[in-house]
């Protein structure tokens, strides 16, 4: 298996768990992706990913006030997000998890994703503790996200493939509560893709996008 | 990712005096810019140990612009010089801007009057603008006055400065957050 692996960074061992999805590829290749390269699709649930971990050392930069989810956007039904434009994914996730809030802002659809109520006054940081997902599904206005996120955040990104689309996935720096989550980023053909979850293992967040991008 | 149509941005000329290290670090934000899922841009001043990716152990007040990129902490420095208690009418501002290789949604930074910077972050609707927050990681507020001479906002869909002052409390004050609560009106709170 060749890559273009650069500095420390990442690695994705194979497991060889396929599951249901079409059109999977023979070999597994993450990183950045040379043309020679074969990729697989990015839909094998479970398959394991190590990412760069970056410091973890306490935060004194100077986070400013987190605002509260409610900035995001309004309230709404999953019918009425579906009427604006914006059909809620339907990511598989752990037991006991379910879609707990849609927020449509005027750039798109916000979806929190948890075992318990989600409120419109939370913090994004207590929500994550909690072991939440959020699901960003916003208008794609230009580049693809994945290449704007490798070439600002450097080695800190790794790339994966999520349904046949080159990702981003980081996991970000420890908000003050602590809470480290993964993110990770694409872009389909109409929207720009995060999902940001406080799921415990790299690996089960990013099952999430993949369940998202393979249906 | 996106950008509602439209500028954004603040700026200000601000004045900062009387700061004493709070366990080796001082830091007052003149404005920071910030998002529901985290990401945020802001030009920071300080004194003592700068933070991580920036120098350290000045003496003097020395400017930075920092964020957070999806997730990810940088931090830089300005090419401003360090400057004293007795200075002042240092100017700041950032606005909305689009930058990169792939000319993605940012926002540029200026300092003293010149262009710095322009950083790439994760931009959603509604972001939250806060002026003159001290670092609130070691203890207590430090009790540094911040004077702001001017404090402007660029609102969406218009092309020229106004004035915070106008239709709102003053903002010489660190005690006020500036929230946008709609796309096109800004106002102040006291936090």
């Amino acid at each position: 298996m060749t890559s273009r692996l650069t500095g420390a960074l990442l690695l994705v061992a194979v497991a060889g768990l396929v599951s249901g999805c079409a059109a999977l590829g023979p070999v597994a290749v993450q990183g950045d992706i040379g043309a020679g390269d074969r990729v697989q699709s990015g839909c094998e649930q479970g398959e394991a990913v190590t990412i760069s971990e970056g410091p973890a050392e306490v935060v004194t930069w100077g986070q400013p006030p987190l605002p509260p989810l409610g900035r995001l956007g309004a309230a709404v039904s999953r019918a009425e997000a579906s009427k604006a434009g914006y059909v809620p994914p339907d990511p598989a996730m752990p037991d006991g998890m379910k879609a707990q809030l849609y927020l449509l802002g005027d750039d798109g659809l916000y979806s929190f994703y948890s075992a318990e109520p989600v409120r419109e006054d939370d913090r994004i940081d207590a929500f994550l503790k909690e072991h939440g997902v959020v699901v960003a599904m916003t208008r794609r206005e230009g580049s693809d996200v994945a290449d704007v996120v490798k070439s600002t955040i450097g080695d800190r990104a790794t790339g994966v493939m999520v349904g046949g689309h080159s990702a981003a996935m980081n996991r970000g720096d420890p908000f003050a509560n602590g809470v480290r989550p993964f993110n990770i980023m694409w872009s389909s053909d109409a929207y720009d893709w995060r999902v940001m979850s406080g799921l415990e293992t790299a690996t089960a967040s990013l099952d999430v996008a993949r369940s998202i991008a393979c249906g | 990712m996106s950008w509602a149509n439209g500028s954004k941005g603040v700026r200000a000329n601000v004045e900062f005096f009387a700061g004493t290290p709070d366990a080796g670090k001082t830091i007052v934000h003149p404005m920071q810019i910030s998002f529901v899922l985290g990401d945020f841009v802001g030009w920071g001043t300080y004194k003592g140990v700068g933070n991580s990716g920036c120098s350290t152990d000045n003496s003097g007040w020395n400017t930075y612009l920092d964020g957070r990129a999806w997730g990810t902490y940088f931090c830089r420095d300005s090419a401003l010089p360090e400057y004293s208690d007795a200075d002042d009418g240092t100017s700041f501002k950032i606005v909305k801007g689009v930058c990169g290789q792939f000319l993605a949604p940012g926002f540029d930074f200026y300092s003293g009057g010149s262009y710095r910077a322009c950083e790439n972050i994760d931009v959603e609707s509604n972001p939250t603008l806060t002026v003159g927050g001290e670092n609130p990681w070691e203890g207590p507020n430090q009790h540094i006055n911040i004077r702001y001479y001017s404090l402007d906002r660029l609102k969406v869909s218009h092309s020229t400065w106004v004035s915070w002052n106008e239709s709102n409390p003053p903002c010489e004050d660190w005690h006020y957050r500036i929230v946008e609560n709609a796309a096109d009106d800004i106002k102040a709170e006291e936090f």
